[in-house]
């Protein structure tokens, strides 16, 4: 049993022929990993509960992060050019436990905004809609 | 264009991983060796020299890469400092040489 750190967290994203670390990265989140669900009550079902089942499905969900923007930086445009140009990335976010674990995921979508305040660095975030299933440990 | 990787800290694109030149761990996982050089595309490859992870390997990607040598020895500091993990906070101290590496006063595993 350990408590993981995420200082040193690398979070990749694919160029090219090679997954390369994405620069400047300050917090990240997976969120809408979600089982799919139907509401399978009917008018004979037994009881006041009602009932659900699975579909079959799950919807991936998203990954998340801030960063530090550079806009000359080569890593930073590889992910904005997919707002110009929109296609699949396969990700890797390899923690820092003792393995170390790769999750993988492949984003079919890109979110991209950034913000600036006076005392503050110049920010980035980015959103990624997962296509499929990231690949748990 | 040809590129040559300049760094063994990259794992394999989807596409690739069938090329003689990858190493596979013992996690399984799929490295290029430093130095490999490999056939891309010119907008992978470009933000690839320009990520300082790659160097041009012919003369097309010269040409589609000019001036990749303009600024080179700030990026690649830069691109070392992403591998070490280097707080922003702390890249004038390692540019200073006052840090070798990031969190010197690690404690991982409880």
């Amino acid at each position: 049993m350990a408590k993981v750190k995420v200082k040193g967290t690398v979070i990749k994203q694919t160029i090219s022929s090679v997954l390369t670390a994405v620069a400047q990265i300050i917090d990240f989140s997976h969120d809408g990993a979600q089982t799919e669900d139907y509401d399978s009550t009917t008018i004979d079902t037994s009881g006041a509960g009602k009932t659900y089942s699975q579909t079959g499905y799950s919807e991936g969900g998203n990954f998340n992060f801030t960063a530090f923007y550079d806009p000359a930086l080569a890593g930073h445009k590889a992910i904005t050019a997919f707002i110009a140009t929109p296609a699949d990335c396969v990700w890797n976010v390899i923690t820092t436990d003792t393995a170390p674990t790769t999750n993988v995921f492949t984003s079919c979508s890109v979110g991209f905004g950034f913000t600036g305040a006076m005392n503050d660095g110049l920010k980035c975030d980015v959103k990624l809609k997962i296509t499929g299933l990231m690949t748990y440990p | 264009m040809k590129i040559k990787l300049i760094r063994s800290d990259l794992n394999v694109a989807a596409a690739y991983v069938d090329d003689p030149q990858v190493i596979t761990d013992e996690r399984g996982l799929l490295w290029w060796p430093l130095g490999a050089v490999m056939e891309v595309d010119k907008v992978g490859g470009k933000l690839l020299v320009e990520n300082g992870d790659a160097e041009p390997a012919d003369a097309e990607a010269e040409e589609v890469c000019k001036n990749w040598k303009v600024g080179r020895e700030a990026l690649l500091v830069s691109r070392e400092m992403l591998a070490k993990c280097i707080d922003p906070s702390d890249r004038q101290k390692y540019r200073d040489g006052e840090m070798d590496n990031e969190d010197e006063d690690s404690d991982d595993d409880m």
